[in-house]
């Protein structure tokens, strides 16, 4: 289960974004949305098409919020606060919410932290207690904190074992400089360890407060019930604490950094990153559409190019990490071992068409098209409804924002689309995770051979 | 939970079954197209409603059998303006000859790569004017091809699959590039352990049989390939009998089957016999392992159980996996990772195929713990084999599963996943009356499997392990 979360954190993060409805649908209307007194946001949408519900629960939180000395310590308190609390221990916790058949998950994006509950109508009032009692009452225990940091600490080592995800956390050290989302959301194993249960204490005081909060419910739950439940349970929150701020240097890569790690592999793991706007900036949505026309399909330019014309490998896409401000857009490909440069110049290249030749209509049309398709296609789940108006409520763009997005998208011209490449697609960060001793010029990646 | 390997789509899924038709007929001659006006062509087919009466989000589904033996079932719903047409044919990794290891999924990448009425260029726009998603995935006993888009471009994806699906051409400019990439997608597999690691069990739990293959192939029987291989591969298996279309969403069934019987018409009638073969059951324990520069070690660790023609077993084993497994009061997350502390993930499943299955462990554990690992797995399967499960952890079990078959057929996608595999696998009345089958599991039933299945039975083990642990774990044991 853990592996599926961080599998969907992966696909949130970068393709979450890539998300869209057909015309005239809005996901959003059927939205009610309640802001209790003490601050916490309250947003619920009846669905009864399944006889299921799906609860989200988001803070502004994780490694845009932490320092360098702090990073991972948001992970850790997500994956502790579900390990007791005043009224239950952890492992009541896991039975009773299993016991109705429910999940309850928790986990951080690169800036927020989430608590998701899903479960059956049928089990739905008793998970929602437990729901509840863990956001409020948490006791930490010192040997579930421990036990949590150990857990992390195996999953840093097992990332670095999958090796595109090894790439895509390299490039980000590399495009972020100082900039906080340059960390990993499970931290460094530094500073993991290091971590005891007052910091995790801390946090929780600085980042589960009623202003900073805001619970998503979808599903077949009556509404109304669901809001007065919220109420009664997590009114007695402190209003007074503010919502957790943070400064942010700017984005800056003068030139462009490649940066390579030689490891034992079969295949050359290549990654490209430029800075792009986030969901609340200008630019957002014609940058979307562009990566989308590189390649954010099997239709893409990069996927035609790289794979369909060049055979030079499997995974060819880009990619939109979709944070709320300072995001990057890129590309990344897994190819075979010596074929490093020609893979990064296939790359470029498609990217500097991008930027100094004009889209086609035709293209532009598709990719709109593609994207409203295939987030009409992701909303048709409860959860991500649920996830959806949560986040993007939580990250300051409103619960509505997947309206929006469908409506923009349409009114995205070919000009916005030109003007968003010339402004981004300049300098790049590059990381590659290669294996060592390969001649580019070994076509048949046998491993002999010294240098690059 | 019940495994879905699956190259190209990741999937794990839950596995559903099958079988009652609930009556009703009605032979309907599909001559009355209201798609394409005038044209009367079309098979004619006969249909039954499965599943009436029984709630849920699958039910009631409708089956049509065309006169060419080709299958239909069409679940509408109409909560969201979406279609998923998704294509499964009988064939995969098994069915194929030895020196033919790989073609069902390099096949499955030439598909939409051009026919002659939708020439590559031309099938390329029209797939990216759907404004959906396409992909597929090739297992060891199916395959299957799907478009999940707006329903308004439903008819169009059905064209388009259809012609792929009976005519695409193969040229060897195609096959040449896509080689590279399917050679890519091996190299990218063993870079990743968590995925490795079931090409190394696979390995170890049915040796001799065809099971072993890896879906993927080899570089060797891949090179040869030509577009003769396709050719041939797509008259053998392509078949109307090898084949379901599973449609789900906002349709008119009418509609469905009507356009079904047309684009259809031509395919072959016929199917291609499932090979024949045993699979013994294993002599000792068998280990294999493969070392990798990496931090973490990867095991799978897998007993054989009776394949789908014979069992009845199906949703017993979905429940004890659960038990053993699912979730983080499970009697292997509580042992392992709360407990002993020796591992960051893990999981159980069951595969279940045709002629044997699997009742599988998936660990992510600490260098050099291989031992410390399979040690509390046996363990886990002794005292349930043993004692039983409780009422308890029984009902638990149970509302979990319950729980995830509403999750997992909650979408278009995933009901057509969950119907199609379910019926290729011939498992549809599980899936069809999940609920009621569900309830009549006993924690007492669920013992006896544990038991037969594992107690004084060998086991097959594949593991990814770092490098410099296994040589101190083996230099330890002297």
């Amino acid at each position: 289960m853990f592996r599926i979360i961080a599998l969907l954190a992966l696909v949130i993060v970068l393709v979450a974004p890539e998300l869209a409805t057909a015309a005239g649908v809005s996901p959003a209307s059927g939205v009610v949305k309640r802001v209790l007194e003490n601050g916490l946001t309250i947003l619920v949408k009846e669905s009864n098409a399944n006889e299921i519900v799906s609860v989200q629960l988001f803070m502004s939180m994780g490694s845009k919020y932490e320092t360098d000395q702090e990073a991972g310590v948001s992970r850790l308190l997500q994956q502790s606060v579900v390990k007791g609390t005043k009224n239950r221990t952890a492992e009541d916790i896991a039975n009773e919410i299993e016991s109705v058949g429910g999940r309850l998950e928790s986990g951080t994006t690169k800036e927020t932290g989430f608590i998701q509950l899903t479960c059956t109508t049928e089990g739905f009032s008793k998970a929602q207690e437990v729901f509840f009692d863990v956001i409020l009452n948490p006791v930490f225990p010192p040997e579930e904190v421990e036990k949590e940091k150990e857990l992390i600490v195996k999953k840093i080592r097992e990332r670095k074992d999958h090796l595109l995800l090894s790439a895509l956390d390299l490039v980000q050290e590399e495009l972020y400089g100082e900039h906080p989302l340059h960390k990993p959301g499970e931290g460094y194993e530094e500073t993991v360890v290091s971590f005891g249960r007052e910091e995790v204490v801390e946090v929780y005081n600085r980042f589960y407060v009623p202003q900073n909060m805001v619970i998503a419910a979808v599903g077949n739950l009556d509404g109304e019930r669901f809001i007065e439940d919220v109420e009664r349970n997590l009114k007695v929150m402190d209003s007074s604490p503010e919502r957790p701020t943070v400064r942010l240097p700017e984005v800056c890569l003068s030139e462009s950094r490649e940066k390579l790690k030689y490891r034992e592999s079969s295949s050359v793991w290549l990654v490209i990153a430029y800075s792009a706007p986030g969901v609340l900036e200008d630019d957002y949505l014609p940058t979307h559409v562009l990566n989308s026309i590189l390649g954010g399909s099997m239709n893409s330019r990069l996927f035609t190019e790289l794979r369909d014309k060049r055979g030079l490998g499997y995974s060819v896409r880009s990619l939109y990490a979709g944070y709320s401000r300072d995001a990057f857009v890129g590309a990344y490909i897994g190819t075979k071992p010596g074929q490093f440069e020609i893979a990064r110049d296939g790359i470029l290249e498609e990217v500097a068409k991008l930027r100094d030749e004009e889209v086609t209509d035709e293209e532009l049309e598709s990719a709109k098209k593609y994207l409203r398709g295939t987030y009409m296609i992701r909303l048709e789940s409860n959860a991500n409804q649920a996830y959806d108006f949560a986040y993007y409520e939580c990250v300051g763009a409103g619960y509505d924002y997947p309206d929006r997005y469908l409506e923009g998208l349409l009114g995205v011209r070919k000009d916005d689309v030109m003007k968003a490449a010339k402004t981004y697609f300049n300098t790049y960060a590059l990381a590659s995770v290669l294996p060592e001793g390969v001649q580019p010029d070994e076509a048949g990646g046998e491993k002999s051979g010294e240098g690059y | 939970m019940t495994l879905g390997i699956e190259s190209c789509c990741a999937g794990k899924g839950r596995n559903l079954k099958t079988i009652r038709a609930l009556l009703l007929l009605v032979t309907l001659a599909s001559a009355f197209l209201l798609l394409r006006g005038d044209c009367l062509a079309g098979l004619s087919y006969e249909v039954e409603v499965l599943g009436e009466g029984e709630s849920g989000t699958v039910v009631p589904l409708v089956k049509a059998t065309y006169s060419n033996g080709l299958v239909a079932l069409v679940k509408e719903s109409h909560s969201s303006p979406i279609v998923t047409v998704d294509a499964w044919c009988s064939t995969g990794s098994a069915c194929e000859r030895e020196e033919q290891c790989g073609i069902s999924h390099f096949f499955e990448h030439m598909f939409f790569k051009g026919t002659e009425k939708h020439p590559r260029g031309e099938m390329d726009r029209i797939i990216k004017g759907l404004g959906g998603r396409n992909n597929a995935g090739t297992s060891v006993e199916y395959t299957h091809y799907y478009v999940t888009v707006p329903s308004e471009n439903y008819l169009t994806a059905l064209d388009v699959l259809s012609d792929a699906l009976m005519n695409s051409v193969f040229e060897l400019e195609e096959i040449e590039k896509e080689r590279e990439v399917v050679k890519a997608e091996i190299r990218r597999k063993e870079d990743m352990p968590a995925s490795q690691v079931f090409v190394v069990f696979q390995k170890q739990f049915a040796p001799g049989t065809p099971y072993e293959k890896p879906v993927l192939g080899f570089f060797e029987t891949l090179d040869p390939m030509n577009t003769e291989s396709f050719l041939g591969y797509l008259a053998e298996k392509y078949r109307a009998g090898n084949l379901a279309v599973v449609v789900t969403g906002d349709v008119d069934v009418d509609e469905v089957l009507g356009a079904i019987g047309e684009y259809f018409e031509p395919l072959p009638a016929g199917r291609s016999p499932y090979p024949e073969f045993e699979v013994p059951e294993l002599k000792e324990n068998r280990v294999g392992f493969e070392r990798k520069d990496i931090n973490q070690g990867y095991m799978m660790l897998g007993f054989v159980t009776e394949g789908l023609e014979k069992s009845e077993e199906n949703l017993t084993l979905d429940v004890a996996v659960a038990v053993l497994g699912e979730g983080k009061s499970s009697r292997l997350y509580r042992t392992l990772i709360e407990e002993k502390k020796l591992a960051s993930h893990v999981e159980a499943w069951q595969w279940a195929l045709r002629r044997a299955g699997v009742l599988g462990f998936e660990v992510t554990f600490e260098p050099g713990k291989e031992d410390e690992v399979v040690a509390a797995v046996l363990e886990e399967l002794e005292a349930l084999s043993m004692n039983g499960p409780s009422a308890g952890e029984v009902e638990k079990a149970k509302a979990m599963l319950r729980t995830s078959f509403a999750f997992s057929t909650e979408t278009t996608g995933g009901r057509s996943t969950t119907i199609g595999r379910a019926y290729v696998t011939g498992t549809l009345d599980d899936c069809l009356y999940y609920r009621k089958r569900l309830d009549s599991v006993t924690a007492g039933r669920v013992q006896e499997l544990v038991s037969k299945y594992t107690s004084g039975k060998h086991y097959a083990l594949g593991m990814v392990l770092p490098e410099e642990t296994y040589g101190e774990r083996a230099s330890s044991e002297e």
